[in-house]
């Protein structure tokens, strides 16, 4: 029974969406009107129905009409809220400004911009992705504003966390407006970071400086300031202890040993490996030391920075996509 | 029970229920003060303890909301709701009327604050507050009851949008918000008004204990007189034909056909006659007039002799056998009804009396009064026919007798002493004797009780008649003709009957009753403006019924067909929808355009010039690739811009808009 009650829900919402996507496309910015905004009562308006109702059979019961009065005025508040509710959401425009990239598994930042052209200003908006959590904000007239609404993501590749849900139900919270934006909004999502062994590179490669790096490990070179995360081992007590501040000692092997990200050197499935190539990406980044990435038909040479890393986290996450023509980045950042 | 289950349909789904937004002070504050001033007007006709049963629970929610005091538990709630219902038994002593089901209500609405935890709870108090406001309608219905229901109206919907606010607002802005809601509906809400069908009650409704007013079911001397000093109206009139002179404007109410020696009341019940067909009225002179009265909390209503058809909204006006109108349950609202009256009636057959009716309208206790018995019985006896004891007893009252607001107290033999002693009454103590006289002469009197007269008001029209045109007179059967009315009062005080009491008092009795507003003329003119603007919302407003509504409807549309209904309505709907998208777009442009996203337009017209049209839907990224490909000269410059509008759109980095302008102002040098 329930079953056949959610696949006629799939049917209905498949079809209904279709008809959504009909009537507004999907694009970058897109400004809400009356092709594209809903408006329907929600369950209070039905006790509020009730409530009118009741006055109206006391009036009709009392032959008052003051009474009865008062209950017309209700069923055209009802009304009026209706369009009131329609013109609190017509005139605001949403442009989608971008994504900042985040791990399978947590919730992906989509920074929208809102600005609306109603004099009044549109009040208690609510936007909200398919299954993340409702932001609320209120807009003034002229006055563009940024907004982060957070997606789920839930695996690696490029997150479309679907259509934005825009309601309000201001003013008097009878009748919901709302619509579903098919905002152009893609966000690439890294493999979750799990701890794997330790990738090695593969001598066969016949990269002469990934076999260097193996040697030694032991010849001071320096001193550094100490950062958060530096191994204890490494701190430079003797400077500590004469108030000299706080220092890490380097030693050649940190510096001359790079690491080596190597498809081939783990065996685990092709999802795991990839998560537990993040973790190691992370770990060498903080640690400071220079790593590459060798994936089939990839290489990317041993470095260290912001670049370096978002760039193998990248490669990481759109390794071998499934092919899916919906799923092309397309003309989004 | 209403309330709870409400409540229970408005329970947050379990989903929303870990962020239940908890009432802010602001919104608390609000329902306080609008709790405070819906019942205000309530408590003028409820038990005022009602008042304390607010001050307490809103003592109590604001400490909880200071977390003083912890949250009643339901224990709590349930013996605070009984001691309520307990407290409104024993106020009303036990019976169920609208003020019981009122002050239920109130009490509901009072202690169902304690309940109001988040935004949702607050919009059931609030659904409530609209249902306390229309009992307020039930109390009070005068053009200032509906202006501080408009301000109830107002409040209810300024903190009903408050709950969805998610900033603060300041009062006068809550309130000009509240209004516009208002603004906007209430022109819908007057068509709805003037269109839409009334119907009749659906069902019985308790009663409401209404103060009676006017006179009661029997007539002692002195009655009248205490109702000769109260100024408040009674009915107005509004004539459909010509009006009757003054002198006929007698509006019967009761006719009182049973003497006890010194009381004059009614008999146990009234007799409906089976609806006769109604007769060619060609040769009468037909009266057509409707009659707003206002509740006395009697049966009874008025009309001028003879009522031929009588109609009102509800149906419930019926013509005794003595063309008396009566309503089918006491006159607890004001009422409109239309009647048709024929001044002077001829009977097709001459009506007859029967032992029986004749026995009993001449009947008289069998004691008292002797010698009044013995003068009538002198009458009798010089062997004078009924119309010449009549001209007898009228000619008596005229000679030695005077009409004022005090006379003395009258004994045990009160028509007795009456007639021989005092020689001074009112006009119940003339037509009680004069009636006395007459079925001591054995002929059929009765003594009729109504108003008599009422003031002309030339503003819209319609005649007042108020408590102190109050009158008594006699009805006396005369065989081949039937009742007929005389009043010997008329005989006594002709003044009275024509030009109203103020002027057939005395001095002394003047000062009685004196009309305070009759001393300046212009004060007199502003209450005559007064009375009629409170006519016209009486007539237009309270007592707007299904005959008026087709009336106006014929009048403004030219019918009432359905047709032209349907026609006018779907051409008001579509002038409101015009009007709608009119404020909407008004305040309608395109989306602001960002200055970053103006400059690139400008850049996009440059590179138009060099022949590079970018496509609908292709990033600038994408676009500058595609020039750069066949312009490879503009590398740096385009880079360059594509950075800087990468830096401001996507990083926020505005600072970076002036070289981004500089830029394309300089490109493509």
């Amino acid at each position: 029974m329930n079953r056949t009650l959610s696949g006629w829900r799939a049917v209905w919402e498949r079809h209904f969406y279709r008809w959504v996507d009909q009537r507004s496309p999907r694009a970058n910015q897109i400004q809400l009107n009356r092709k594209n905004l809903y408006t329907f009562p929600n369950l209070t308006s039905l006790v509020y129905l009730l409530v009118t109702l009741v006055i109206w059979l006391l009036g009709t019961n009392y032959q008052n009409n003051l009474i009865l009065g008062l209950s017309y005025l209700l069923v055209s508040i009802f009304v009026v809220s209706i369009l009131h509710a329609f013109a609190n959401l017509a005139g605001i425009s949403i442009r989608i400004v971008g994504a900042r990239p985040a791990f399978a598994g947590d919730p992906v930042n989509f920074v929208l911009e809102l600005s609306c052209t109603n004099k009044a200003g549109c009040d208690s908006l609510e936007l909200r992705w398919p299954g993340g959590e409702t932001q609320t904000i209120t807009l003034n007239h002229n006055e563009p504003q940024q907004v982060i609404v957070r997606a789920q993501s839930h695996e690696r590749g490029y997150l479309r966390p679907g259509r934005l849900l825009v309601q309000s139900r201001f003013p008097l919270g009878i009748i919901r407006c709302w619509t579903w934006l098919n905002l152009d909004a893609v966000a690439l999502v890294y493999p979750t970071p799990i701890r794997t062994e330790e990738p090695h590179a593969q001598a066969s490669d016949g990269r002469e400086e990934g076999g260097t790096s193996q040697r030694g490990g032991d010849d001071f070179s320096g001193l550094r300031d100490y950062q958060a995360g530096d191994s204890i081992k490494h701190i430079a007590w003797k400077q500590f202890a004469q108030d000299k501040g706080l220092f890490t000692k380097e030693y050649e092997a940190f510096l001359s040993a790079e690491k080596w990200l190597d498809w081939n050197s783990l065996n685990q499935p092709q999802e795991l490996r990839l998560s537990g190539l993040c973790y190691w990406a992370l770990d060498y980044e903080q640690r400071q030391l220079p790593y590459g990435l060798r994936l089939p038909g990839m290489n990317l040479a041993p470095a260290l920075g912001e670049h370096h890393h978002q760039a193998v986290l990248a490669a990481l996450a759109e390794f071998n996509l499934p092919r899916d023509p919906s799923q092309e980045p397309g003309n989004a950042r | 029970m209403l309330a709870k289950r409400m409540s229970t349909l408005l329970k947050p789904s379990p989903k929303a229920a870990h962020k239940a937004e908890y009432l802010a002070r602001d919104k608390l504050a609000w329902l306080l003060a609008m709790q405070a001033l819906l019942i205000l007007p309530l408590l003028i006709s409820l038990p005022f303890w009602l008042w304390l049963v607010w001050a307490i629970t809103a003592l109590w929610r604001t400490q909880m909301f200071r977390g003083r005091w912890s949250t009643p538990g339901s224990l709590v709630k349930t013996l605070l709701a009984l001691v309520c219902a307990g407290g409104l038994i024993a106020s009303y002593a036990g019976q169920t009327g609208t003020e019981t089901m009122v002050g239920l209500l109130v009490c509901a609405f009072s202690l169902k604050l304690l309940e109001v935890n988040s935004a949702r709870d607050a919009q059931l108090l609030v659904f409530i507050g609209f249902i306390i406001t229309a009992t307020q309608f039930l109390f009070h219905q005068t053009p200032q009851a509906a202006a501080y229901g408009v301000f109830c109206v107002i409040l209810l919907l300024a903190s009903w949008r408050s709950l969805y606010l998610t900033h603060s607002q300041t009062t006068g802005l809550r309130f000009k918000h509240g209004a516009t809601v208002l603004l906007h509906a209430l022109p819908i809400m007057v068509v709805m008004f003037v269109v839409i069908p009334r119907l009749g009650p659906l069902w019985a409704i308790p009663n409401q204990q209404i103060a009676k007013t006017g006179f009661s079911d029997s007539l002692s001397p002195g009655d009248l007189g205490k109702l000769a000093q109260d100024q408040s109206p009674a009915f107005r009139v509004e004539f459909a034909t010509p009006p009757p002179p003054a002198n006929q404007l007698y509006w019967r109410g009761l006719v009182l056909d049973n003497f006890d020696g010194r009381k004059w009341s009614m008999r146990e019940s009234w007799t409906f006659p089976p609806r006769k067909q109604s007769e060619n009225g060609s040769s009468r002179e037909l009266i057509d007039y409707s009659i707003i009265i206002e509740p006395h909390g009697q049966p009874w209503l008025f009309s001028l002799m003879t009522p031929q058809n009588v109609t009102n909204p509800a149906n419930t006006i019926r013509i005794t056998a003595d063309s008396l109108l009566m309503n089918r349950m006491p006159v607890a609202q004001r009422m409109r009804y239309q009647v048709t009256s024929a001044l002077q009636i001829e009977q097709p057959n001459a009506p007859q009396l029967s032992q029986n009716q004749f026995d009993f309208y001449t009947r008289l206790p069998y004691s008292g009064n002797p010698q009044a018995r013995a003068l009538a019985e002198s009458w009798r006896s010089q062997n004078l026919n009924d119309q010449q004891i009549i001209d007898n007893a009228l000619a008596l009252f005229n000679r030695e007798f005077t009409y004022t607001l005090q006379p003395p107290t009258l004994g045990e033999h009160s028509v007795d002493e009456f007639l021989l002693i005092s020689k001074r009454g009112f006009c119940e103590h003339f037509a009680s004797s004069f009636s006395f006289l007459l079925r001591a002469a054995g002929i059929p009197a009765r003594v009729v009780v109504g108003y008599q007269g009422g003031r002309w008001n030339p503003v819209e029209n319609y005649l007042l008649v108020s408590q102190s045109d109050a009158h008594a007179w006699t009805e006396v059967w005369i065989a081949g003709k039937g009742w007929q009315m005389i009043d010997p009062t008329a005989a006594v005080a002709p003044n009275r009957i024509e030009q109203g009491m103020d002027e057939a008092l005395g001095e002394n009795d003047q000062a009685l009753v004196a009309n305070r507003w009759r001393s300046s003329q212009l004060l007199y003119n502003l209450q005559l403006r007064w009375d009629a603007a409170t006519y016209t919302w009486q007539r237009w407003v309270l007592n707007y019924d299904s005959e008026a509504q087709q009336g106006l409807l014929t009048r403004l549309l030219g019918g009432t067909e359905s047709w032209r209904l349907t026609l006018w309505l779907i051409g008001l709907g579509l002038v409101g929808a015009a009007v709608f998208a009119w404020m909407l777009l008004r305040n309608q442009k395109g989306p602001v355009v960002r200055p970053e996203t103006q400059a690139i337009k400008k850049l996009e017209r440059k590179l138009d010039q060099l022949g590079y049209q970018r496509n609908a839907g292709e990033t600038l990224g994408d676009f500058i690739q595609r020039v750069l490909g066949s312009e490879p000269h503009l590398k740096k410059g385009l880079t360059n811009i594509a950075h800087l509008f990468d830096q401001i759109a996507y990083q926020n980095r505005t600072a970076q808009l002036q070289e981004l302008q500089q830029a394309i102002k300089q490109f493509p040098r």
